[in-house]
């Protein structure tokens, strides 16, 4: 209903309406033009205090150690633009071998939680499922309890995982909030359809594929980035399982440069004969580095995560 | 679960300090004689410490001394020469974790230092690098989880939960192999200052191997150019010359100030005002320095400076990283840090980059000498789980070879690599080139190293600089008695502990709380553990001491 609604709203927006004086939008006059323009100027500064980060993020990381001294720290434009950091980043290899393995487990690892969890979510929408309301109760449950470091890492362990790239797939497989999400879209899907789909001779595994996971397109999509952008972002578990420096993900290797030299230089250990720490630059282009994958996903998905994010929101 | 290490807990593990035996033995430092010293004192829980054999091989231009300067070398040593004949390993492989500062060094496989490096330690070196802001996370984790790698690396200020109990039950103790004259059958180990190995002693066992640091801690740095700029002078000889220099340097309408960090700076006047480096012992009675009227007297000359105005007005907030850009851009022109800045601070298009930086004596409050807070002596230990002697033996070499001192072949492989592949020599001194900067990346400085010396490349005016400031600053160095020392509440609740202080402090300097606060503050810090760590302290140095 809410897609209808939303979809009902757009095309009223977008229907001819008689001369420009006596256009209305849902029955309200427009604005005067003075008022427009507060508007403008307010929505240009809210955009601004967004965009203005950002910028300064790339800039600085474009910048020279020289100019950021000057600025104390942050660069609103370079004026000597150099790819100085990010070549000094993607040298010897190691992040681009980084980038190469967190690509491979985001992919792998959301398509198969998408499966699992699609999966996990249907069978609980059908009622006479073996141990349903059981299952469902222990979904929840892992809402209010995450297991500790110890115990998370002794399992692994013992499954032999240490070191392995299913040790960042595997425990993560399956997200709670995301199945109730996704069950709640698919309770949501009409009865009759998939009454209509067993009539024709369809099993639950055919209902599934043919019939409620085209449907959903919306809801894959949504729970399909939240499970990407989990796996993308994730390092504390790499960080604990992997011993292998060459199977670390790009943010744990990113995270080297960033967070500890930020802490604790080397000056400050009163270390001879250290290299100088990383600059300030090196750092924002670490962060330009691991936001645009997930940037360059996001408008492909965005049509669906809008409709998906309200379907989840409003039903339950 | 723990938390970071943060800049506080860093500076009370180098800070500290371990000069305690060097007062009363004849120890040398440098190479000026390759005699036994007799440094080995019977301290830290009744074990007799591995005798202090300096290396000789490589005599210094500036001399080291027993009070901890460090030798100096103007240039480059010439032709370094092996010093170790066989690799200390037996084959196979050695598993070690430590936590790094730097990036995450290539893999062995496309890493042709780490690939030499297992060739000339007959091993393969297989190690858990982990970057240091996780490091307690991960190394709480695998304790528990049981299987614990050959060598474990123990930061100075990070220490597990039941730290010297675990030592006990899962750590070998290497009194046997390292303890007295013992430690010759691993010279260079041997080389290491008696203050260093200081930190490896556990309720009389030495569980490891230090990673020595030179005592010298931490310092004040002043831009000598702002300070010629106003007709001043550096040195003050009390805390009323130090506040008019202060005065002096802040000209806040051009953007310039005196000091940045009042946390960092309070323990400089603590100095002044002569505060025990952390804790005073008297005859076996531990006092905390927040506790002593000097720190209070400290603080009151803090909040004197607050109110001149001398203080950069982003100061309460600023980070540490962020003062070290200020100076070097001359916003402030005082700032406290480790000894091994001095070289990093000059701007970097300076024209007369010698005549930059200075650094500043504690004058006594009132006149006269203030005291130095020394450094802890080690960077932190390097432990090996429970072994037999044959694996222990071959852990020992290893480290002895990661030891190696300044001047030797080892050293110069170990910190550049291969000529040409890692570095190209100008003159006598090898200069990293791309590739050395991203290989040599792996963290075995973190596992055991020679100790300091003072070397600048390229600039032996400022090696000689730092060497005659440290032959001022060491004499005034005091030492922190609780190193070598154990205590429980400080491992598991010290942190929590010296944040409740340094928010109230943090509180009084922004004005939100008044100076008559401070009293009560450390009442509550004694209640909530302070005291506890007193106790256990003062038994901990019963035991040792007899």
């Amino acid at each position: 209903m809410t897609t209808k609604a939303l979809t009902f709203a757009v095309g009223r927006r977008d229907a001819p309406a008689g001369s420009p004086r006596l256009r209305t939008v849902n029955g309200v006059a427009p604005p005067s033009i003075p008022m427009r323009a507060l508007k403008g100027v307010v929505l240009l500064a809210c955009c601004t205090v967004v965009v203005l980060p950002i910028v300064s993020v790339v800039s600085t990381s474009l910048a020279d150690q020289r100019q950021i001294t000057t600025a104390g720290g942050f660069v609103l434009w370079p004026d000597n633009p150099s790819l100085n950091a990010y070549r000094a980043i993607f040298a010897g290899g190691v992040v681009t071998r980084a980038l190469t393995v967190s690509l491979g487990i985001t992919v792998v690892g959301a398509l198969l939680s998408l499966a699992v969890t699609a999966g996990l979510a249907y069978s609980l929408t059908r009622p006479r499922t073996f141990a349903h309301k059981p299952l469902l109760m222990m979904v929840l449950l892992t809402l209010l309890f995450s297991p500790g470091i110890i115990p998370s890492y002794l399992t692994v362990r013992q499954l032999g995982l240490l070191d392995s790239y299913w040790s960042l797939i595997l425990p993560v497989l399956v997200n709670g909030f995301n199945v109730i999400v996704m069950r709640a879209f698919f309770m949501d899907l009409p009865q009759d359809l998939l009454d209509s789909a067993r009539i024709d001779g369809a099993g639950e595994f055919q209902t599934l594929t043919r019939i409620v996971l085209p449907l959903s397109k919306a809801v894959l999509a949504v729970v399909g980035l939240f499970y990407a952008v989990a796996y993308w972002n994730s390092f504390f578990s790499a960080l604990l399982y992997i011993n292998d420096t060459a199977k670390w993900p790009l943010q744990l290797v990113l995270r080297t440069y960033v967070v500890d030299n930020a802490v604790l230089s080397a000056d400050q250990l009163n270390l001879v004969g250290e290299a100088p720490p990383p600059q300030q630059s090196l750092q924002m282009a670490i962060l330009v580095i691991s936001l645009v994958p997930i940037l360059l996903v996001y408008p492909l998905l965005q049509r669906h995560f809008a409709k998906g994010l309200l379907i989840g929101a409003v039903k339950g | 679960m723990s938390d970071q290490v943060t800049r506080r807990s860093v500076l009370r593990g180098l800070g500290g300090a371990a000069l305690l035996s060097l007062g009363s033995g004849s120890v040398l430092a440098g190479c000026s004689s390759g005699s036994t010293a007799g440094a080995s004192a019977e301290a830290g829980g009744k074990v007799k410490l591995p005798t202090y054999l300096p290396y000789a091989g490589v005599k210094p231009d500036l001399p080291g001394n027993a009070q901890g300067v460090l030798a100096g070398y103007s240039v480059y040593p010439a032709d370094p020469v092996s010093v170790i004949k066989e690799p200390p390993g037996t084959g196979g492989t050695v598993t070690a974790m430590t936590l790094t500062y730097g990036a995450v060094p290539p893999a062995v496989d496309r890493n042709r230092y780490w690939q030499e490096l297992n060739k000339r330690l007959g091993t393969e070196l297989a190690i858990n690098v982990v970057p240091n802001a996780n490091y307690a996370d991960k190394l709480a984790t695998v304790i528990a989880g049981g299987d614990l790698p050959d060598m474990v690396q123990f930061f100075a200020a990070l220490k597990p939960p039941q730290f010297q109990a675990l030592l006990r039950s899962k750590f070998q103790n290497l009194n046997e192999f390292l303890s007295g004259d013992a430690v010759k059958d691993y010279p260079f180990l041997a080389n290491i200052p008696t203050p260093s190995w200081r930190n490896a002693v556990f309720g009389g066992g030495i569980y490891g191997v230090p990673i020595p640091r030179g005592t010298v801690g931490t310092i004040v740095f002043v831009r000598d150019d702002l300070v010629r700029a106003k007709g001043l002078q550096r040195q003050p000889k009390s805390f009323a010359e130090f506040r008019e220099l202060c005065k002096g340097l802040t000209d806040a309408k051009n953007n310039r100030w005196a000091l940045g960090h009042p946390p960092t700076f309070l323990a400089f006047l603590e100095q002044m005002a002569g505060a025990p480096n952390t804790w005073r012992e008297e005859n076996g009675k531990f006092t905390h320095h927040y506790e002593t009227e000097e720190a209070k007297q400290a603080l009151g000359d803090m909040l004197t400076l607050l109110k001149d105005g001398v203080f950069h007005p982003d100061a309460a907030a600023a980070e540490t990283d962020q003062v070290k850009q200020w100076l070097q851009a001359g916003t402030v022109a005082i700032n406290r840090d480790g000894a091994g800045a001095w070289s990093g601070i000059a701007p970097t298009d300076s024209k007369d980059p010698d005549n930059v930086v200075g650094a500043m004596l504690p004058p006594g409050r009132d006149g006269g000498k203030g005291v130095h807070w020394a450094g802890g002596g080690a960077f932190g230990i390097v432990s090996f789980p429970t072994a037999d002697k044959a694996k222990i033996t071959e852990l020992l070499g290893i480290c002895n070879w990661l030891a190696a001192p300044f001047g030797t072949a080892e050293y110069q492989f170990r910190k550049y690599g291969l000529p040409g592949v890692h570095y190209e020599l100008k003159g006598s001194e090898p200069v990293l080139n791309k590739t050395g900067e991203t290989e040599l990346s792996v963290p075995v400085k973190y596992l055991s190293d020679s100790p300091a010396v003072l070397y600048e490349s390229g600039k032996p005016a400022l090696t000689k600089a730092e060497h005659a400031f440290q032959e001022q600053i060491m004499p005034l160095a005091i030492a922190d008695p609780s190193i070598g020392l154990f205590s429980e509440t400080q491992s598991a609740k010290g942190a929590q502990l010296d944040k409740q202080l340094d928010d109230t402090l943090r509180d009084i300097f922004a004005g939100r709380k008044q100076f008559s606060d401070w009293d009560q503050t450390v009442q509550q810090w004694r209640r909530n553990g302070g005291d506890k760590m007193r106790a256990e302290y003062e038994q901990s140095y019963h035991e040792a001491n007899g």
